[in-house]
């Protein structure tokens, strides 16, 4: 049974987060050494590649978070996928239609991209909330 | 889907933790079981089924209400 997943310990998400967090920081980093100044093409590559390693990362950790879940617990990270990756997709066409149309001139699709972990996020707290009882609901269970 | 989870868990006087533990799945998803948010897959069911040696409708009864 897929259960015997747990058996390791329990599953957490701060791997995650932290490939998130990461992912943020290196694109920030990246952005500032480009504009720094220019560098040879071996370091340039590899300046380029750099934030590419945290989604990687990012991949990896959630890879190993779903295999190790409980049915529940995928359900919950199907949910927050399912979340997460629409809306992602819509603040994407929203601001490129948005751009076309002459608004919201200064913003760069690409630094929309180190934030699409929030989608992710919220998708993860409303579904974690959805199959969580309430002290209302156990009470009446109780009854 | 109505269950008597947390009958034959207070028989016993497991927690959540310790049933979770037999079943081999998260104290959320007993907790979830318990409170109605979630219905577990028939995999699972038998195996909450066998953990209390009872048979499945037993514990689990469908709601007709829905």
């Amino acid at each position: 049974m897929q259960t015997d997943a747990l058996e390791s310990g329990k599953p957490s998400e701060l791997p995650l987060l932290v490939a998130a967090g990461m992912l943020i920081v290196l694109y920030m980093v990246v952005k500032l050494a480009i504009a720094a100044g220019d560098l040879p093409g071996p370091v340039r590559l590899a300046r380029g590649l750099l934030p590419a390693t945290a989604i990687g990362l990012g991949i990896l950790a959630e890879l190993r978070l779903v295999r190790r879940l409980d049915e529940l617990q995928r359900r919950i990270q199907l949910e927050a996928l399912a979340f997460g990756y629409p809306t992602a997709l819509l603040i994407f066409v929203a601001i490129r239609f948005l751009q076309a149309d002459g608004f919201l001139a200064g913003w760069e699709l690409g630094d929309v991209w180190p934030f699409i972990p929030f989608p992710y996020a919220l998708g993860l707290w409303l579904a974690v909330r959805r199959y969580t009882p309430t002290t209302h609901a156990n009470d009446e269970e109780e009854r | 889907m109505k269950n008597r989870l947390r009958v034959l868990r207070a028989e016993r006087e497991w927690t959540q933790e310790e049933l979770a533990a037999r079943l081999g799945v998260s104290r959320q998803t007993v907790h979830a079981i318990e409170a109605r948010k979630y219905d577990p897959s028939l995999p699972l069911a038998f195996k909450i089924a066998e953990t209390f040696e009872r048979p499945i409708e037993e514990i689990f009864e469908p709601d007709r209400a829905r």
